[in-house]
C-alpha cells in the first residue's frame, strides 16, 4: 500500500493518517519513556523530598546522598556491599550463559542434524520441560540442590538454570537453516558429527549465539525468587541484586526510596548495554524464535 | 561502536563520581573489629532485620558476648528481612543449615511446637529464672506445663498517636483525644471539614492498619468491642455474628466510606511516621512508635502525644490491645543445645544488665516479660527524663489490660481482616458478616483444641 | 579433538553420528533430568503425603492434599483472580502490539527504526526494577501520579484501594514491559507476509480491514498463537510485579496463585505438602488453558 502512495501524490486524508501514526507512536515512546523519567530524576531527591506532598517534578536540592547511602550499605544491617553483590551477580550472570551457551547449542545442533537412538522420545521430554511452572518445582528443587550440598555456593546459582529446553529448541531452529551441503563437504575432508560442529557450527552461529546469550544473560541476571531462597545472608558475598533491590524496597522507609531508586537504576546498566549490543540483531533473533 | 564505547564511558565517569560522595549522617560506620574465639563452637542466630537504632542495640550485644574469649561460643547473627523471615527459616528446614536459635513471634510459636521445629527448653533455665517471669510471659511461652522459648520483650500492638499541632490546628484549641469511637467519628468529622476548607489534600484526620497488619493490628479492638476475639476460647465455634463484629465493621465503613483514612496506607509498624511527617493528624499504631519518634524524629518529641485507643463504650477498664512481640527458641537441629541455652541466658534470661541496657536504649517503649527487669526499670525511669511521662503512663497503662495474640489459625483473623475491608469498600455489611461467620465456622472444623485452656 | 579422531576411527558413520549425538545431548539432558525431572517427580510424589517442614516425619495422605487445595478458598480466589488478569493482559497486549506492529510497518524511516529498536529495551529489565520504578508513579502518599493530581486539586487516587486501580497497578507495568516484544514479534510477521500478496488485494480494491481480516490474520496465525501462548504460560505465574506494586490488595482481589503460595508457605498456616500439590494444580491449570488456545486456534483454521 505504502509503495503506491509515494509514486501517487498523497491526498489530504492519507497525510492526516500519516501525520496520526506518527502521533501515536510518539505517545507510545512516552509511555516508555515517563516513568523512566521519573525514576531517574527522583534518585536525586532526598529522603524528605522524595514521597512529599508538596511535590515538585524536579528535586529542590539536587543531592547525591542516594548513592553514597549504595557505597555505605554494608555498614547498615543490610550488611551487603552493594557494588560487590553486582558484580557478583555479573560473574554469575555471564558464567552461566558461557556454559549455558554451549551446553544448549551442541544438544541443539544434535537435534538438528544428528540420527541416534530415542532422538524422538528425548526430543519429546525435553520440549514438555518447557511446559513446567517455575513454582512447581521450587521447593523440590531446593531440596535437590540441598542434597547435592550446592546451597549458599556459587553453584546453586549457576548450574540448575543451565540446560533450557527453550535454548535448546532455539538452536535447533538456527542450525536447522543451515545449509546441509557444508557437512557434506567436512565429512568427505575426514571429520566427525562433534568436529563439523566446531569447524562449521559454531564459528557461523554468532547470531543465534548473541540473541540467546542476551537472554540467558539478562535471565540470570534478572532471576530473584531462586537466589532468594539459597543464598543466605550469611553468604552476602553471593547476593544477587535482585534480591538485594528487594530487600531495599522493604527497607525503603529508611533508607528513603530515592535510594531503592539509585539502586535499580545502577542495576539497569548492564540491560542497557545488552540492549545496546544486540539491537542490530533483535529482528534477526525474533523471526528464528520459532514462529513457523 | 560509538554508541557501546559512550556507555562504557558514561558508567565510569559515574562510578567515579560516586566513588567520592561521602557516607550519610545517619550512617554510623562502626570500625571495632569483632573478637574472634579460636577453636570455639559457633551457635547461630536469626535476628529480625528491625530498625537501624535496634539492631544497633542487638550488634553491640553480641560483640559483647563475643568479647569473653573463654567461654568456649562464638556467636554468629544474621539480620533477615521481615518478609522473608519465615520464608527463610522453612527453606532451611528443608535443606538444612538451620540456625541454633531464632526469634519467633508468640503468636507464632505454637505452630513452631506443633511442626516439632522448637524443642522443650525448660530444663536448660533454673526455676528462677522461669519464675522471674511475669504470669502473661509465662503464658506465652508454655505449653502443657514445658517451656518452649524465652521472650525477649512484649508491646502493645495498638495506641493512638497524633500530632498535637494539628489537632489544635484543625479541631480547635479545645480538641480533646477521643475516648469513644462516636467522639472519634465527630472529631475526624471537624477534622476533616477544616482540612477541605483550608483546600489541604492528602492529609487525612485518622488512619487504621489495611492489609495483613489489619489482621493482627484489630485484636485489640475486637476484643474492646466483643468482649472476645473471633472464635470461643475453646476453638468451637465463630463469634463472628457478636453485634460487636458488625458495630466495628460500621466503623470501619464510616471511617473508610466518608474519607477520614486513607483508602489505603504504608506498612502499619510504621504509620507513625505520617503523623511525624502530617500527613495524618491521628494514627492508630504501636507502642514501638515510641523509640521510632525518639530515635527518627526526636525533634517532633514534644508535638506527639500517645493515647489509648478508643472504645464503643469509653470504659477505661477495657482491652485495647494484644501485647505482641517475640521470644527466643531453640531449633531441633540444633547440635550443642547448651551452648545455645547459654546464649540465651546471657541475652535475656540470667543477667539483668542486657535486658535493662535494652529497655532503656529502647526508650521504654517495650515492657519486659521479667518482673526483675521491670523493677529495675521502673527504678530507673525516675532518673531520666528523656521520655515524656505521659507516653511511659498510655504504654503501661495499655500493655497493662493488654491480652496475649491469639494463636489460632491465622486464616481466622485473616478472614476478620476480609470482613473489615468489605465493609471499608461500601460492600453490604450484613451479607459480609454472615459470609465470614461462615468462613470461620469452617475454619474451626479444623482449628483443633486451644493448647492453652 | 582428542575424541573426535577416536570416533573418527568409527569408519561406520551411522554409529558415529549414533555415539556423538548421545554425547552432545547428554549434559542439556543431564541437567534437564536432575533440575527440572527429579524435581518433579518429587513434587508428584510429595502432594500425596502429609509433612511440614521440620523434623516430623511424612505420612501418606492419599488425595488429602489435593482435596484441601480445592477447599482452600483463598487459592481458589488467586487462581481466578489471576485468569481475570491474564484475560485483560492478553487481550490488551496482543490487539495493542497488533496495532502499533501495524503502524511500524508504514514507518519506513530513521525514527521507525528508532521506535523499533527503543521498544525493546523494557523487555530487558526485571520485574522488580519495573516495580520499583513504578512504585514511584503509584504510591498513595505522595507518589508522582498523586503528587501531580494534588497539584490539580483532584482527588488523590489509590492504587491498592480499589479493585480497579490494584489491577491497573499490575497490568500496565506487566504491558510495559512485554509490549514491545510483542509488537516486534508481529512487525516481523508483518514484514514476512509477501508484498505481492498486498499488492493482489489492493488490485482487488479491498480496504485496510479487508485486508487485515483475509490476508494478514490468517498469515500471523502462528504468531498470535506463539504470543498467546507465552503471554498466558507467564501471566498465570505472575509474581514480582503483584508482590510489589499491591501485594494482594485490596481483599486478596490481585493476589496471584504463585504469590499466594508464597505467603502462605512463610506464614506456615498451609502444610508445605499442600503448596506443592497447589503449585501441581497450577501447572495442570496452565497446560489446560494452553490446549485451549491450541484448540481454538485449530478449529478455526479447519472452518475456513
Amino acid at each position: 500500500m505504502s509503495s503506491y502512495g509515494r509514486q501517487k501524490k498523497k491526498t489530504g486524508g492519507q497525510i492526516a493518517i500519516t501525520i496520526l501514526l506518527y502521533v501515536i507512536a510518539v505517545i507510545v515512546l512516552l509511555n516508555i519513556a515517563i516513568p523512566l523519567f521519573f525514576g531517574l530524576i527522583s534518585m536525586f531527591k532526598n529522603k524528605n523530598e522524595i514521597f512529599t506532598l508538596d511535590f515538585h517534578v524536579f528535586p529542590q536540592v539536587w543531592s547525591t546522598d542516594n548513592f553514597s547511602r549504595l557505597f555505605y550499605l554494608q555498614y547498615t544491617t543490610i550488611g551487603v556491599n552493594f557494588f560487590a553483590s553486582f558484580g557478583m551477580t555479573l560473574l554469575v550472570a555471564a558464567i552461566a550463559t558461557l556454559l549455558s551457551l554451549f551446553i544448549n547449542s551442541i544438544a541443539g545442533y544434535a537435534f538438528a542434524r544428528l540420527q541416534f537412538p530415542g532422538k524422538k522420545v528425548l526430543w519429546i521430554i525435553v520440549m514438555a520441560t518447557m511446559f513446567i511452572p517455575g513454582i512447581t518445582i521450587l521447593l523440590t528443587s531446593i531440596s535437590v540442590v540441598a542434597a547435592m550440598g550446592m546451597m549458599n555456593t556459587i553453584w546453586v546459582l549457576i548450574v540448575p538454570g543451565l540446560a533450557s529446553a527453550y535454548n535448546i529448541f532455539f538452536f535447533r531452529q538456527a542450525y536447522l537453516g543451515f545449509p546441509k551441503d557444508y557437512d557434506e563437504a567436512a565429512r568427505v575432508d575426514g571429520c566427525d558429527s562433534i568436529a563439523i560442529y566446531f569447524r562449521i557450527y559454531l564459528p557461523n552461529s554468532a547470531t543465534p549465539m548473541v540473541i540467546m546469550g542476551a537472554g540467558t544473560f539478562m535471565g540470570y541476571y534478572n532471576s530473584y525468587l531462586w537466589p532468594t531462597l539459597t543464598i543466605d545472608s550469611n553468604h552476602a558475598q553471593y547476593t544477587q541484586i535482585m534480591t538485594l533491590i528487594n530487600r531495599l524496597f522493604n527497607e525503603a522507609s529508611t533508607l528513603g526510596y530515592g535510594a531503592v531508586l539509585a539502586a535499580a537504576f545502577i542495576s539497569l546498566i548492564p540491560a542497557v548495554v545488552v540492549f545496546a549490543v544486540i539491537q542490530r540483531f533483535i529482528k534477526e533473533g525474533i523471526s528464528l524464535t520459532g514462529v513457523k | 561502536m560509538k554508541q557501546q564505547r559512550f556507555l562504557f564511558s558514561s558508567f565510569f565517569v559515574l562510578l567515579a563520581a560516586l566513588a567520592s560522595c561521602t557516607p550519610p549522617d545517619d550512617i554510623v560506620i562502626d570500625s571495632e573489629a569483632e573478637k574472634v574465639e579460636e577453636n570455639a563452637t559457633t551457635v547461630s542466630m536469626w535476628m529480625m532485620d528491625f530498625e537501624e537504632w535496634e539492631n544497633r542495640i542487638n550488634i553491640s550485644q553480641r560483640k559483647k558476648f563475643n568479647s569473653n574469649l573463654t567461654d568456649g561460643i562464638q556467636l554468629e547473627q544474621t539480620y533477615i528481612n521481615k518478609n522473608d523471615f519465615d520464608d527463610l527459616i522453612r527453606s532451611r528446614y528443608e535443606s538444612g543449615n538451620v540456625p541454633d536459635i531464632y526469634m519467633v513471634s508468640y503468636g507464632n510459636l505454637y505452630k513452631e511446637i506443633k511442626a516439632g521445629r522448637a524443642i522443650d527448653i525448660t530444663q536448660y533455665f533454673s526455676d528462677d529464672s522461669w519464675n522471674d517471669l511475669t504470669d502473661m510471659a509465662k503464658t506465652a511461652v508454655n505449653y502443657g506445663g514445658k517451656y518452649y522459648a524465652y521472650p525477649i520483650l512484649m508491646e502493645p500492638s495498638t495506641i493512638l498517636a497524633y500530632r498535637k499541632d494539628l489537632l489544635t490546628k484543625y479541631a480547635g484549641a479545645d480538641a480533646k483525644t477521643p475516648e469513644t469511637w462516636d467522639e472519634l467519628l465527630n472529631l475526624c468529622g471537624t477534622i476533616r471539614s477544616a482540612l477541605r476548607s483550608a483546600g489541604v489534600k492528602n492529609v487525612y484526620p485518622f488512619s487504621v492498619p489495611t492489609g495483613v497488619a489489619c489482621a493482627w493490628g484489630s485484636w485489640g479492638m475486637q476484643q474492646a468491642a466483643t468482649g472476645g476475639l473471633a472464635v470461643t476460647d475453646d476453638w468451637t465455634a465463630s463469634r463472628i455474628t457478636d453485634p460487636g463484629y458488625t458495630k466495628l465493621a460500621e466503623l470501619w465503613r464510616d471511617l473508610y466510606g466518608n474519607g477520614y483514612v486513607p483508602l489505603s496506607s504504608g506498612d502499619y509498624t510504621e504509620a507513625v511516621f505520617d503523623v511525624a511527617d502530617g500527613k495524618s493528624v491521628m494514627a492508630t499504631c504501636g507502642s514501638w512508635s515510641i523509640s521510632t519518634v525518639l530515635n527518627q524524629y526526636p525533634d517532633q518529641k514534644d508535638n506527639i502525644g500517645f493515647v489509648p485507643m478508643p472504645t464503643f463504650s469509653g470504659d477505661k477498664s477495657l482491652t485495647t490491645a494484644t501485647n505482641g512481640g517475640w521470644c527466643y527458641v531453640i531449633s531441633s537441629e540444633c547440635k550443642h543445645v547448651e551452648a545455645a541455652a547459654k546464649v540465651i541466658r546471657w541475652l535475656t534470661a540470667e543477667d539483668t544488665a542486657q535486658a535493662v541496657d535494652y529497655f532503656e536504649r529502647a526508650h521504654y517503649s517495650k515492657y519486659s516479660p521479667r518482673k526483675s527487669v521491670q523493677a529495675i526499670l521502673a527504678q530507673d525511669y525516675q532518673k531520666q527524663n528523656d521520655v515524656p511521662q505521659e507516653w511511659v503512663e498510655t504504654i503501661n497503662d495499655v500493655a497493662g489490660k493488654a491480652i496475649l495474640e491469639p494463636i489460632y489459625d491465622w486464616n481466622i483473623s485473616v478472614a476478620v481482616e476480609g470482613l473489615l475491608e468489605e465493609a471499608a469498600m461500601g460492600n453490604d455489611i450484613p451479607t459480609a458478616v454472615k459470609k465470614c461467620d461462615s468462613t470461620v465456622q469452617g475454619l474451626c472444623a479444623t482449628a483443633g483444641t486451644n493448647p492453652r485452656l | 579433538m582428542a575424541k573426535a579422531s577416536l570416533y573418527q576411527s568409527l569408519r561406520n558413520r551411522k554409529t558415529e553420528e549414533k555415539v556423538s549425538g548421545l554425547i552432545l545431548i547428554a549434559p542439556a539432558f543431564i541437567l534437564l533430568t536432575i533440575f527440572v525431572l527429579v524435581p518433579l517427580i518429587l513434587s508428584i510424589y510429595r502432594s500425596f503425603f502429609y509433612y511440614e517442614s521440620g523434623p516430623n516425619e511424612a505420612v501418606f495422605a492419599g488425595f488429602q492434599n489435593y482435596i484441601r487445595v480445592f477447599q482452600d478458598e483463598s487459592f481458589l480466589r488467586s487462581l481466578a483472580n489471576v485468569c481475570i488478569m491474564t484475560l485483560f493482559i492478553v487481550l490488551l497486549q496482543v490487539v495493542g502490539s497488533f496495532f502499533f506492529a501495524n503502524i511500524l510497518v508504514r514507518m519506513k524511516n530513521k525514527f521507525g527504526v528508532f521506535v523499533r529498536t527503543i521498544i525493546y529495551l523494557p523487555y530487558l529489565f526485571s520485574g522488580i526494577v519495573v516495580a520499583c520504578i513504578f512504585t514511584l508513579l503509584t504510591y498513595y502518599n505522595g507518589g508522582v501520579i498523586n503528587g501531580i493530581l494534588g497539584k490539580m486539586n483532584a482527588d488523590p487516587i489509590s492504587f491498592t484501594g480499589s479493585t480497579f486501580w490494584a489491577y491497573v497497578a499490575i497490568i500496565v507495568p506487566t504491558i510495559w514491559v512485554g509490549g514491545g516484544y510483542t509488537t516486534l514479534i508481529f512487525y516481523s510477521g508483518l514484514i514476512n507476509i509477501p508484498r505481492s500478496l498486498y499488492e493482489a488485494m489492493a488490485v482487488d480494491g479491498a480496504s485496510f480491514w479487508n485486508t487485515t481480516f483475509y490476508l494478514v490474520l490468517p498469515s500471523l496465525k502462528n504468531y498470535f498463537v506463539l504470543t498467546i501462548v507465552t503471554l498466558v504460560t507467564g501471566s498465570l505465574q505472575m509474581f514480582e510485579i503483584p508482590m510489589l506494586m499491591t501485594n494482594g490488595q485490596p481483599l486478596n482481589k490481585t493476589m496471584t496463585p504463585v504469590l499466594y503460595l508464597i505467603h502462605a508457605r512463610a506464614n506456615g498456616n498451609v502444610p508445605q505438602s499442600q503448596i506443592i500439590a497447589a503449585s501441581i494444580v497450577i501447572m495442570i491449570v496452565i497446560g489446560a488453558i494452553n490446549a485451549v488456545v491450541f484448540c481454538v486456534t485449530n478449529r478455526k483454521e479447519k472452518k475456513r
